[in-house]
């Protein structure tokens, strides 16, 4: 039973061995925590990986196989697995890049722990099945990230922090007051058991959506959904960059997740599936939209990124509107989603630690300051294409192929469904004007540079996240089918 | 009959704190009514039977959160005067006032009311322990609340830490 755990245990361990051993450490040594956390999230991700194969493996010979845990309180099925995936490859690039990005900042211990921590919060979030858990590992991830927002103590990284952090409690507020409802109707905190109850309570229908409405309001503000959003543009511009990749291509993914098990499992009474559908339609379509269009008038990369990412999570609240519909097969429109969430997270967290990398020399995160980064930083600027061109969503690159699927399911859906699928493609043409116009300024706009050494480790984090956009362009049909068994796996 | 007749009371202080809040024109006294609200709502807890939450109420909020907040304000400027918000700005506590009364006219309307009599079986400081430290229950919530103060503190020192001077 523990044995499943193992990679949480392995990531809670180096978390307190990063915070003990910093305090024996000289100044200048410090670095050494970084590669200590480094070869922690490297076990846990190969644990993490072999359970995934063992679950694969298990769902192709179609076994029955054991996923619940403390009395139903943890489930490790593919789905929470995949996540815990997604999770951990963000953080060991985070942290691989922050070796170089972070050099010469202080408290390294306190950083590298923070990561740490915020990632056990999120793995645990992924395999939660129980309302009481899920809130915890969502408060130890949110938590952590509060404090790492201002890693920086300058003037706007303090102001970032600030935000995210009076909203975060916020949110974190409403989502209580959702589950407390939940929890009044059913008596149980339980997502399975409150899934079996709640067709019992047909007549307390009201509360039930103000529940809905609490849970949703509270999330929307973590995954930055329009209109909960007007945090994300200044805290994802104000924090270090490895920071915001963290929170973009991570803490986001998490609420993600949070909202795919409440929705799906405790939430799943098909009267109710009705109406929440609707409510994230009207999300999904205002969210991708006013992301991209005002991503258009940005000047700044950072806050760029930042609205881009808002519109991304548009797409992704797509496939909550699509669970209304009879005409598409469930695992289809979920599975599109998680694609999407791993494919965005590789690109985006790319992007960040490719902004992490200019600003390694100093440059800026202004347009203009981009301007012949071609020629100055080759690895960072040739990567840097990949991942903008991935999110716009060019064919062969990952981007393209989630964003197909998630189109495809909303082709499948018909009727109502197809606007939104429209709407998915007139954004993504948008998208394309202000990504190819960082392009333009990195290759094409006049600038007197010379070539600068890149920072090692940096790179190959860039180089890694890029050549895995690449690789699930190229052949998508293996991570297609992971998502797809992820996502029928939460049923099983 | 009794039951109700001290809830209504009780209420009614724990409004009255709760409006104090908003409504004192000093940030000491603004405290002071929050800290009434707070056992307010230890006492609701009490007739409900959960002790072990009064207790915890008390204990946390009322003593620590409000001398927390005590201590805030005479370190600061305690004479600060509150301004009255600007004129138009009543929608914010209209709409509270609005909000409030209709999601206790639904919670009101639906089947809460039963929970009082299951609170005083599994609201007791025992059957709390049992939860909490039983493996087949709330072991690993409470474990990972552990690390979660942990990362809350250890975020918190590194905050409050002054920078050296360079």
């Amino acid at each position: 039973m523990l044995e499943a755990l193992m990679p949480e245990l392995v990531i809670a361990v180096f978390a307190l061995a990063v915070i003990f051993i910093d305090m024996t450490l000289r100044e200048d040594d410090k670095e050494f925590l970084g590669y200590l956390s480094l070869v922690g999230v490297g076990i846990a991700l190969a644990m993490v990986f072999s359970q995934a194969k063992s679950l694969l493996a298990a769902i192709a010979a179609k076994q029955a196989l054991q996923v619940s845990f403390f009395s139903g309180l943890i489930r490790v099925d593919l789905f929470a697995v995949f996540f815990k995936l997604v999770f951990l490859l963000v953080a060991l690039l985070v942290i691989l890049g922050s070796l170089d990005a972070t050099r010469k900042d202080k408290y390294k211990g306190e950083y590298y722990s923070l990561i740490l921590f915020a990632t056990l919060g999120m793995m645990f979030a992924a395999m939660a099945a129980d309302l009481v858990l899920l809130f915890v590992a969502v408060e130890l991830a949110s938590i952590s990230t509060f404090a790492l927002a201002a890693f920086r103590k300058n003037r706007t990284g303090t102001e970032a922090a600030m935000k995210y952090f009076v909203i975060g409690a916020f949110s974190s507020g409403l989502i209580v007051f959702g589950m407390s409802l939940l929890y009044g109707l059913t008596g149980s905190t339980n997502l399975y058991a409150i899934a079996e109850a709640l067709p019992k309570t047909a007549e307390f229908h009201w509360v039930l959506i103000l529940a809905v409405v609490f849970l949703i309001a509270g999330f929307g503000y973590k995954v930055a959904a329009v209109p909960f959003h007007m945090w994300a543009p200044d805290t994802y511009q104000g924090a270090p960059s490895p920071v915001s990749a963290f929170l973009a291509a991570a803490s986001k993914k998490m609420a993600f997740v949070a909202l795919l098990r409440i929705f799906l499992i405790a939430l799943s009474m098909p009267a109710l599936v009705k109406e929440w559908a609707l409510l994230f339609a009207i999300l999904a379509a205002i969210t991708m939209t006013l992301g991209n269009v005002v991503a258009l008038a940005q000047t700044n990369i950072k806050r760029m990124l930042a609205y881009s990412s808002i519109g991304q999570a548009g797409y992704v609240l797509i496939v909550f509107a699509l669970l209304a519909s009879t005409q598409v097969d469930l695992n289809l429109s979920i599975g599109a989603g998680l694609l999407h969430i791993l494919t965005h997270a590789i690109m985006k967290g790319g992007a960040f630690l490719a902004v992490a990398a200019a600003s390694y020399y100093m440059i800026g995160s202004n347009l203009e300051d981009f301007a012949g980064l071609g020629r100055r930083l080759p690895v960072t600027a040739l990567t840097m294409t990949i991942f903008l061109l991935s999110l716009a969503g060019i064919p062969f690159f990952a981007g393209f192929v989630s964003k197909f699927m998630i189109l495809t399911a909303s082709i499948a859906a018909g009727g109502a469904y197809l606007i939104l699928g429209i709407l998915l493609i007139i954004n993504s043409v948008v998208s394309l004007y202000y990504y190819a116009r960082v392009i333009r300024y990195m290759y094409f706009a006049e600038a007197e540079v010379k070539r600068e050494r890149e920072p090692l480790l940096l790179s190959v984090a860039l180089v890694v996240a890029a050549l895995l956009v690449i690789y699930i362009g190229v052949f998508p049909d293996s991570f297609v089918s992971l998502s797809l068994n992820a996502a029928s796996s939460l049923f099983s | 009959m009794m039951d109700s007749l001290v809830f209504f009371i009780i209420s009614a202080v724990v409004i009255a704190g709760a409006v104090g809040v908003v409504m004192a024109e000093r940030i000491f006294h603004a405290v002071l009514a929050l800290a009434l609200a707070l056992l307010g709502v230890a006492a609701v807890f009490v007739t409900l039977g959960a002790e072990f939450l009064a207790v915890i109420q008390v204990l946390v909020y009322a003593g620590g959160v409000v001398v927390l907040f005590l201590f805030a304000t005479m370190l600061t400027k305690s004479d600060l005067q509150l301004k009255r918000p600007p004129r138009g700005d009543e929608l914010a506590p209209v709409s509270a006032v609005i909000f409030a009364i209709v999601a206790l006219f639904y919670v009101a309307s639906s089947g809460f009311a039963s929970l009082g009599e299951r609170a005083s079986v599994i609201g007791s400081v025992g059957s709390v322990g049992g939860l909490i430290f039983n493996p087949q229950a709330y072991v690993i919530p409470f474990e990972l609340v552990g690390l979660l103060l942990l990362a809350a503190m250890v975020g918190a020192i590194f905050l409050a830490k002054k920078e050296a001077a360079k």
